[in-house]
């Protein structure tokens, strides 16, 4: 887009006042949007007076850092860090790969059996046989305590493949006619074609996957009990429920220090923040266009 | 379209091939050990009458994996001061695993049981089929550690039994009629105020309709920012103004003729109902007492913003009043006698009966059920009652001169200050599945923002066994009426509260009774006459021995 | 089916499946990328869809799915005798049409917005902000909501501070206003997230036709009009098809947080009433028979919707 924008000048001068209303309107949806986010962070670090009074709205007049002392005190934690990382990153280049090569596929019109295909495929967006006959499975596949079970099952979703596939239909017949000239296969021109050019739309598909394989615990809730094996979220919904225990069972316990609201706001923010940095990092290629390496460059 | 609909049959032709090879395979699944037969002991040691087993096994290392429906539950094993103990003695490795309800059947579904459940519903469907799955507590005593006699209570034991006459499971916190008899049990209910604002008010009485009433206004009147008269959250669930307020003027529990009793439509309860409609109108009450949640509930706790509350639950709670406490001392909130009842009734407040919370399995695939009851002799004997509460003597607690247990000073530090490490590394307090209130009695410590609560709710406990898991079974369509009527009751007694003008306060309670009667509302009053029958049974039975 | 027609025209069937299979051959490396994904739904989607069984059994926590005893079409019955299962699929569908109606342009909007501005750190961090909500929890927002919208809340202090009110109401408890507190704090949370396929499409449009625009003198507003939307519609259209689709769904977390006694008669939708009624209640059965339905009903839905945008496109997105 750069190019495009840098270059028309013309075009940008010509709506001066468009891009006013257009900027103003997106800056007040920001502070609307920011808002509460704003408001978990200073809860977060503030000190339990202060939170509980409910006076902490733009800044804390308590700050401390004791909320995230008490998520960290836990040393499993970066354990579980790592099992999170790995998951994600190896979750998301299978899923992704997948995909799209199934993507690929489908996307051409000619493929037989593409109905029965597409039918197979739309079922299963909306039935599922429900968690125990999916345990049983998972059970007799010996998947149970696996770290495999975060990969495995979530390798194909028809809904990614679906927009994969839209993405790919968008490729101008030309490109793949040329590599196809050049004596390139279904695959070469899969891999070394199509892959490169799709860049937004893969990135799209790892962002979608990459948040879910991080916030997924209830795949570990149902198939992991071995403790080496948890997630962050894992790790962290665990610190959450059991601050109900210290006043469900222990009253007498209960900290004076730290409010369980502000563990809670506190895990919400360590458990967010490194999924949160990946979009900027992920962002450039939204911002590429597919066609100025190819075509013009 | 048509042709989809073809497609939709081929693929369910291929489904259905799957789904039989899938059958075929799951239907040879081995049921062998699973008949409830004990295995002997083989020599691995002579059972003896008077010692626990657990000081007779010479087995060195078991692993058991214990299931607790309930995510709050803290995994931890063998690395706090309780724990380490209880693995120490017991040679014992445990693994927790927590869960809820879909997580439970799976086990069910795949026919492979954790070594220990715990469920915390008595009346639960689980529960009521314990023979299928569970091993019988007497067996196993018998068999391998007849001492657990010595440590279980007779009375729980019975409550307990299933129409086989066998009892598979053993709650904790299972209040006898001896531990009321005792004064063992703390009230848990309170109806609370201000200290500041009582003394400003010269100590009302707030006994009668018109009392309270007036007193709330005249707090409105002084204190213009503050909240009257609050309650337990109201989300979703009556909160404090449904059993707990019942209790509290003594509500009777049974009709004359010793059948059940309809509490919610006591004239006596309707009126302070009404009576708190008015306090609504009036401005006395906050309408986001209605939709605050437990955590804003306690917030509000915590800064002090009511003047007097109807407190359920108050050991869970005693937390948010410390903090107040600690930063107000001169305005805590204190339990006055409040509202009475205008038949002259006496408080009758409840506190959990025969049935306890949580209760305890060893099931049919146990590894080693040998060791699973040693394990549940031993938590439940007077040691484990100490250990789990006070922690190791000399360790974590001494005894005072007045005998009462103490905590070492380092440790209430670390109490006070470090309360995760403290949870972490100690754990005191914490391990409950087999906890009993008795043991508190021992500590001489004492949670100052709730002593005075206790203090006032002494002798005013009464037992409710008789109405204990009286609902219908789960499942059935008297469950599914009864959870509508609940949820329609919840809803018709807030909209009561808050309604304008008497007349819709009327026609409220005439339209819960009419959604009453149209939901199997007899056929429950049926059931729960009939349970109550059976419970007047087994409680007969242990009186009578 | 396949029986009969291969008895009346035996030879025919012989000979196209015989010509089905050498192009099938001609296409082997197509299919060798789709049929692994086609093998993944038949493990993982098709053989535990069994399960379904229990929409027709007695099935309770401590049954396996063989034991449980057979019942018919009695869980059936049961749902659609019971009133307040019609009252949550109204407030279902009501809540959902709000959010159709409000909440499937705003992201479109909202993504021709962010692609309209210059290049810049601005439009990254508008960008970046605006998909943050997504990742707050509905237990922590709903907190937030309920004391906004309490009586000394945020959203009254704006209103008294306007002069719209005298004194502030509790919002929460107002049953008639349920709707649009769930659809707008839905669209509120999730708008930004919504832009990231847009945008992901919208950078795979090709510059030069906006060059091209721009020389024949269109404006930009004719040019979003007649290049970015007809070139994103694809999406749109995915989108509107699986927005059409999920009509009977919403959102459990978001419902549970919300609703209050006073509100409930309004809040109640299909997901928080089959929660409560069969899995709180152990009654599986129950649950699975009304999901069960629901889907059936959703299907329905995606053939008319595709079938209608199929028609208005000239092609097929699925």
């Amino acid at each position: 887009m750069k190019p495009l924008y840098s270059t028309t000048k013309k075009r940008l001068c010509s709506g001066k006042l468009f891009n006013a209303v257009i900027v103003v309107l997106l800056i007040v949806l920001s502070i609307i949007i920011i808002f509460p986010i704003w408001n978990v962070i200073v809860n977060s670090l503030s000190g339990a007076q202060a939170s509980a009074s409910g006076i902490n709205i733009f800044w804390t007049s308590e700050f401390s850092l004791e909320n995230y002392k008490a998520v960290f005190r836990d040393t499993s934690i970066w354990r579980a860090f790592i099992v999170s990382v790995l998951k994600t990153v190896l979750g998301v280049i299978c899923h992704v790969f997948f995909c799209a090569m199934v993507a690929y596929g489908m996307s051409k019109k000619t493929l037989k059996g593409r109905k029965l295909y597409t039918t197979i495929g739309v079922i299963t967006m909306f039935f599922s046989g429900g968690i125990i006959p999916t345990y049983l499975l998972i059970k007799s596949l010996g998947l149970l305590n696996s770290f495999w079970v975060y990969i495995f099952p979530a390798l194909f979703s028809y809904y990614d493949m679906i927009i994969l596939m839209n993405f790919f239909r968008q490729v101008p017949e030309s490109l793949e006619e040329s590599a196809r000239i050049d004596g390139a296969g279904v695959w070469r021109t899969f891999l070394s074609v199509i892959l490169p050019l799709s860049k937004p739309v893969l990135a799209t598909i790892a962002l979608f996957h990459g948040v879910y394989q991080w916030n997924d615990f209830m795949t570990t809730k149902l198939y992991i009990t071995k403790e080496a094996l948890y997630p962050l979220q894992m790790k962290l919904y665990e610190i959450i429920v059991q601050q109900q225990v210290t006043s469900m069972v222990n009253p007498t316990s209960v900290a004076i220090t730290t409010t369980s609201k502000g563990i809670q706001l506190a895990t919400i923010v360590v458990t967010t923040l490194p999924i949160i940095i990946i979009y900027p990092v992920l962002q450039k290629h939204f911002v590429t266009g597919m066609m100025l390496g190819s075509v013009k460059g | 379209m048509k042709q989809l609909k073809t497609r939709v049959t081929k693929v369910g032709i291929i489904w259905l091939c799957f789904t039989a090879l899938m059958l075929v395979g799951c239907g040879q699944s081995n049921s062998s050990s699973k008949t409830g037969v004990l295995q002997p002991l083989d020599g691995r040691y002579e059972v003896n009458r008077n010692t626990p087993a657990w000081q007779l096994d010479s087995k060195e290392e078991t692993t058991l994996t214990w299931y607790v429906n309930a995510d709050w539950w803290n995994t931890d094993w063998g690395n706090d001061v309780v724990t380490k103990k209880i693995k120490q003695d017991l040679k014992l490795d445990v693994k927790f695993i927590t869960g809820d309800d879909t997580k439970l059947n799976t086990y069910f579904a795949g026919e492979d049981l954790p070594d220990i459940i715990t469920i915390f519903n008595s009346s639960s469907q689980v529960a009521q089929s314990a023979n299928q799955w569970a091993y019988a507590l007497s067996d196993l005593a018998d068999q391998y550690d007849p001492y657990f006699y010595q440590t279980a209570k007779k009375d729980t034991l019975d409550w307990f039994q299933l129409s086989d006459g066998k009892t598979y499971g053993y709650p904790d916190f299972s209040n006898s009629q001896e531990d009321y008899d005792k004064g063992y049990i703390d009230a848990a209910t309170a109806f609370v105020i201000r200290k500041d604002i009582y003394e400003a008010l010269a100590r009302p009485s707030m006994g009668t309709q018109e009392e309270f009433l007036s007193v709330l206004s005249a707090i409105k009147d002084k204190y213009s920012d503050i909240i009257p008269f609050g309650f337990n959250e109201m989300s979703n669930s009556v909160g404090s103004l449904g059993e707990d307020f019942q209790n509290f003027i003594g509500v009777p529990i049974v009709n004359e003729d010793s059948t059940w009793y309809d509490r919610n439509m006591d004239e006596d309860y309707l009126s302070w109902i009404k009576t708190f409609n008015n306090a609504y109108q009036q401005g006395l009450i906050s309408d986001d007492s209605f939709s605050d949640d437990g955590t804003a509930y306690e917030e509000k706790i915590k800064t002090g913003q009511f003047a007097t509350i109807m407190l359920g639950g108050t050991p869970q709670r005693s937390g948010a009043l410390q903090i107040w406490m600690n930063s107000h001392p001169d305005s805590a909130y204190i339990a006055i006698d409040g509202p009475q009842s205008t038949k002259g009734h006496a408080p009758t407040l409840a506190q959990s009966g025969l049935s306890g919370w949580a209760v305890n399995y060893v099931t049919r695939d146990c590894k080693d059920p040998v060791k699973a009851i040693q394990l549940f002799t031993y938590l439940l004997s007077d040691e484990a009652g100490i250990l789990t509460n006070f922690g190791v003597e000399g360790e974590t607690y001494k005894f005072n001169e007045e005998g009462k247990i103490e905590l070492l000073p380092e440790i209430r530090t670390l109490k006070e200050t470090d309360n995760d490490r403290f949870k972490k590394e100690i754990r005191l307090g914490e391990f409950c599945l087999f906890g009993h209130d008795r043991y508190h009695r021992l500590g001489s410590e004492s949670i100052p923002s709730t002593e005075q609560l206790k203090e006032w709710g002494r002798g005013k406990l009464k037992t409710q066994f008789i109405i204990e898991n009286i609902e219908p079974d789960q499942g059935t369509a008297e469950a599914r009426s009864l959870s509508a009527v609940n949820t329609n009751w919840v809803t018709t007694l807030v909209a009561m509260i808050r309604s304008q003008d008497d007349n819709t306060f009327k026609q409220l309670l005439k339209d819960y009774q009419t959604f009453r009667e149209k939901n199997h509302w007899k056929a429950i009053v049926n059931i729960r006459n009939e349970k109550m029958n059976r419970n007047r049974e087994k409680l007969d039975s242990t009186i009578e021995q | 089916m396949l029986v009969q027609e291969r008895v009346l025209d035996k030879k025919s069937i012989t000979q196209r499946i015989k010509q089905w299979g050498s192009e099938f051959k001609k296409q082997l490396a197509l299919q060798s990328m789709v049929l692994p994904g086609i093998v993944f739904l038949i493990i993982f989607s098709y053989i535990p869809l069994y399960g379904l069984s229990i929409a027709f059994k007695n099935y309770s926590i401590v049954s396996t799915l063989s034991s449980a005893d057979w019942i018919g079409l009695e869980n059936f019955k049961i749902i659609l005798n019971d009133q307040y299962f019609w009252d949550s699929v109204v407030n279902t569908l009501g809540i959902s049409l709000l959010k159709l109606a409000f909440g499937f342009i705003t992201p479109i909007i909202l993504a021709v917005m962010i692609y309209e501005v210059k290049e810049g750190p601005f439009k990254r961090i508008v960008q970046t902000i605006s998909y943050l909500p997504h990742f707050l929890s509905w237990i922590v927002l709903g907190g937030m909501l309920i004391s906004w919208m309490s009586t000394s809340g945020m959203f009254n202090q704006i209103l008294i501070t306007l002069g719209v009110i005298n004194e502030g109401k509790n919002i929460l408890l107002d049953a008639d206003k349920y709707w649009w507190i769930a659809s707008l704090s839905d669209i509120w949370k999730e708008a930004g997230w919504g832009t990231i396929l847009y945008l992901a499409t919208m950078a795979g449009i090709d510059p030069t036709f906006y060059e091209a625009a721009r020389i024949d003198g269109a404006g930009r507003i004719r040019q979003i009009w007649s290049i970015t939307l007809p070139l994103i519609k694809p999406i749109i259209t995915l989108n509107f098809i699986l927005t059409i689709s999920g009509l009977l769904g919403s959102n459990l977390d978001q419902t549970m947080v919300l609703m209050n006694s006073q509100n409930q008669p309004k809040a109640e939708v299909i997901n928080s009433y089959v929660y409560r009624m069969g899995l709180q209640q152990g009654d599986f059965s129950y649950a699975t028979a009304a999901d069960l339905g629901v889907s059936i009903v959703s299907v329905i839905l995606l053939i008319l919707a595709h079938q209608l945008t199929k028609k208005l496109n000239d092609q097929s997105v699925l």
